[in-house]
């Protein structure tokens, strides 16, 4: 899992995944809530659209009834029924429906023949004549009765006209009806909100919703009490019936009903904004998640970066002065990774302590070991300037003794003192001189240098790119030269006796090599060819090479040796066209600890 | 209102009435079985009046009759006069039966407005409102059945029966009648209650004597 493997995304993702999580859980529980209270909520409109439905038409009812009791009570509707006389009845009647407004009005004798309808058909009047609430209101006694109408439920109200009160006269009946057609429907639906649907016998006969929508809700009316749902018009409804007339009104269930109808599409809608914004709320709460979690994870993996670049540095130069810089008055950086770098930076630092004092046994090591190649380089002229003195002190001494001991004596000077010389060169401290310096010219002057002892001759090729670089000219033949010279010597007594100094202009950096034909160097022996007082040579003294060296990287520059025993061996000096500002002391140090 | 069809027509037994004969009576007792109307007391508009008890004893009075009348019966029609009073927002009596001719005075003796009318084809009338103490009278010319209602109060009610021949009788208010004077001969007689006939019974007049037919009203 490569995306899982670095800590960013590690704390990225957490956080993400944290921040949805709970956003989720947030939106299902509200959601769940919402809907539970709303689906609630609806019951409750739809319980209570029931109650006004029923107070409605009881209130209408009620209304109706005392109505009915006022005109069943007219003296002129009593006389005038009394006549049994259907056109008189008729032209009273006309009257009263008039100033009542009642859809329907009946009245018939007490025999329950119908006298006079307004607002009725006749074969309306037959069936409302035919009602036991008609048979009823002849006993005395008020009745409600619901026909069903074309268009509607027809509410009929009953009541007995009577004369006379302590056993009053029952003259004929009056029946009044108001039709709960659709613009009742339509006045329930602005009281209640809710949509409405009489129907009657498993037909619905009117209803606030359109007259195709009818078919579909017939089904319900047979249903008892429960509420179900039902899809109309694209939406889903709540639909509760109520029994319009309580009781034993039809054994089968095909009384008259009301439908109460509401809409679960719009009740749920405002459910649907809730889910919008809830979900807005959580994609911004997912970027806000993500731009935090990701500047978090920055603060340590900054701090980190910054560590691992200097980390890489110094692995890769080996230069332990490299520290690790955090900006101290970030206070956002991880702790952690502040005291890593911190941490990092002391060990380096007795890292380079340690190389320091390193360095300094070697030394004192190396002058060990200098004493004993010294006490042996010095003794040796020594005996041989003591066996010559010895020579000088016998008796008979020849002029011929004389000039061969002096010679002797004056050879083993000189060795003595070219011996001083190369440790002192090796222990001083070198001082570079820079200056601008024809490296063409350089070369060959010190090919001829190193030419001065007889021996074979230097093949010289030089790149005529190669110019100018600055460096100290003095230090540089000095290095060439001891190089040079070593391929001479390697060559002595060889089949093929070739020594060859190349020149090569490379990139940012002059290359010169010195190549022989020599002896070469054993390959156990090649690491340690730049070590100090390490030699293979009768009366070397092992510094040539690591003074050459010391001057080379004094120089900027870098010195190689590559070899095969047998064949040769290859030098190979790369120096930097602009030379850094060498620094001299540090450089030798480490040259000497290698 | 077939109810006195018959009442001016001569049956064939009628016409054979001597004027010789002395005049015998019908006597008997209308018992209604009728049961006691099945509406309750019914709250009404006069309630918020004075509560007036119609006398139960009113709704008994029945009337007998001769549904055809023995000739020479309406040579005795002459302007008679007959009293339906207003008392205590009743009619008195309930059930009134007069002949033909006869002028009917509705006395307020009440001590509010009364306004009496009838809408029955009869004898339609409106007397209009008038105060306690005033009279207002209509006179009745054709045989027939005229309810009579207060326009004000709605409780009120009464009955004047209007026959062409004098041969009838109110009950008293144990259910008797007694028919005088009637010829000897053989008739229908009919009784009635509250808009409600019996059958017609045959009854044999005697001469002299006293014929007994008792009614069963349901």
């Amino acid at each position: 899992m490569t995306l899982l493997s670095s800590l960013r995304s590690r704390i990225f993702l957490a956080s993400a995944l944290l921040t949805v999580l709970s956003i989720g859980v947030a939106i299902y529980l509200v959601s769940a809530r919402v809907r539970s209270e709303a689906e609630n909520s609806l019951q409750r409109e739809i319980t209570t659209t029931g109650t006004l439905v029923d107070q409605f038409r009881t209130s209408r009812t009620q209304s109706f009834t005392q109505m009915a009791r006022l005109i069943a009570d007219a003296p002129k509707l009593k006389a005038a029924v009394d006549t049994n006389d259907p056109p008189t009845v008729q032209d009273t009647a006309d009257d009263y429906q008039a100033q009542l407004g009642s859809s329907v009005l009946l009245i018939t004798n007490r025999a329950g023949v119908v006298l006079a309808t307004v607002g009725a058909s006749t074969r309306t009047a037959t069936v409302v004549a035919a009602q036991p609430a008609v048979k009823s209101a002849i006993g005395g006694h008020e009745a409600v009765s619901l026909l069903p109408q074309p268009d509607g439920i027809l509410h009929l109200v009953t009541v007995p006209m009577s004369v006379g009160l302590a056993q009053p006269d029952i003259l004929g009946t009056l029946s009044v009806g108001f039709l709960l057609d659709d613009a009742f429907a339509s006045q329930l639906k602005q009281l209640t909100g809710s949509d409405i649907a009489f129907g009657m016998d498993g037909q619905v006969l009117s209803s606030t919703l359109p007259r195709e929508e009818r078919q579909a809700l017939s089904g319900l009316l047979r249903q008892e009490g429960a509420v179900t749902n039902i899809a109309l018009r694209g939406e889903e409804f709540a639909v509760r019936p109520m029994r319009l007339l309580q009781g034993d009104a039809l054994p089968d269930g095909g009384g008259p009903v009301a439908l109460i109808l509401r809409s679960r599409t719009e009740q749920l809608r405002f459910l649907n904004e809730i889910h919008t914004e809830l979900g807005v709320t959580a994609v911004v709460a997912v970027l806000l998640a993500t731009l935090l979690s990701f500047a978090v994870a920055r603060t340590i993996t900054r701090p980190l970066a910054a560590i691992t670049g200097v980390m890489r540095d110094v692995a890769a130069t080996g230069d332990l002065t490299r520290k690790i810089v955090l900006r101290s008055n970030d206070r956002w950086d991880d702790e952690d990774a502040q005291l890593l770098a911190a941490t990092f930076n002391t060990l380096t630092d007795s890292v380079s302590r340690a190389q320091r004092e390193m360095a300094q046994r070697e030394r004192l090591s190396s002058l060990g070991r200098l004493s004993t190649v010294i006490a042996h380089e010095v003794r040796n002229p020594l005996m041989i300037i003591k066996a010559a003195l010895h020579t000088l002190r016998k008796p008979a001494v020849t002029p011929d003794d004389v000039r061969e001991v002096a010679s002797d004596i004056d050879g083993e000077v000189i060795r003595l003192n070219r011996l001083v010389n190369d440790v002192l060169d090796f222990a001083r401290p070198i001082a570079f001189e820079l200056a601008d310096t024809d490296i063409t010219a350089l070369c060959r002057e010190s090919a001829t240098a190193a030419q001065a002892t007889p021996g074979v001759a230097v093949t010289v090729e030089l790149d005529p790119a190669v110019g100018s670089i600055v460096t100290d000219a003095e230090r540089l033949r000095a290095a060439l030269v001891n190089v040079i010279v070593n391929a001479r010597h390697a060559v002595e007594g060889q089949d093929t006796q070739r020594v060859t100094l190349t020149t090569r202009r490379e990139n940012d950096a002059v290359m010169i090599t010195i190549a022989d034909t020599g002896v070469g160097i054993e390959r156990a022996n090649l690491p340690r060819v730049f070590d100090p007082y390490f030699t293979t040579k009768r009366g070397g003294t092992g510094l040539g090479l690591p003074l050459t060296k010391t001057i080379v990287d004094g120089l900027g520059g870098t010195i190689a040796a590559a070899s095969e025993p047998g064949r040769g061996t290859e030098i190979r000096i790369s120096l930097p066209l602009r030379s850094a500002q060498p620094l001299a002391d540090s450089s030798k140090d480490r040259s000497l600890a290698r | 209102m077939a109810l006195l069809a018959g009442v001016t027509g001569f049956t064939p037994a009628a016409a054979l009435v001597a004027s010789a004969a002395r005049n015998g009576a019908i006597a008997g007792r209308v018992e209604l079985r009728r049961p006691p109307s099945a509406a309750g007391r019914r709250p009404g508009v006069s309630d918020l009046g004075t509560p007036a008890m119609q006398p139960i004893a009113e709704r008994q009075m029945s009337v007998v009759y001769l549904e055809s009348a023995p000739r020479g019966a309406f040579e005795q029609t002459e302007s008679d006069r007959a009293v339906m009073d207003q008392r205590n927002e009743t009619f008195v009596p309930h059930v009134l039966a007069v002949t033909t001719g006869t002028t009917v005075d509705f006395p307020n003796s009440d001590r509010i407005y009364h306004n009496v009318f009838s809408l029955s084809k009869t004898r339609p009338f409106d007397l209009g409102r008038y105060p306690v103490g005033r009279s207002k009278s209509v006179r009745l010319d054709r045989p027939g059945i005229v309810r009579v209602f207060c326009d004000i109060h709605s409780h009120m009610s009464a009955f004047i029966l209007v026959f062409g021949h004098p041969f009838f009788s109110v009950t008293d208010a144990a259910g008797r009648y007694r028919i005088d004077n009637v010829p000897p001969g053989t008739y229908t007689l009919v009784a009635w209650n509250e808009g409600v006939t019996s059958e017609s019974r045959q009854v044999s007049v005697p001469d002299g004597g006293t014929a007994e037919v008792d009614f069963s009203l349901k």
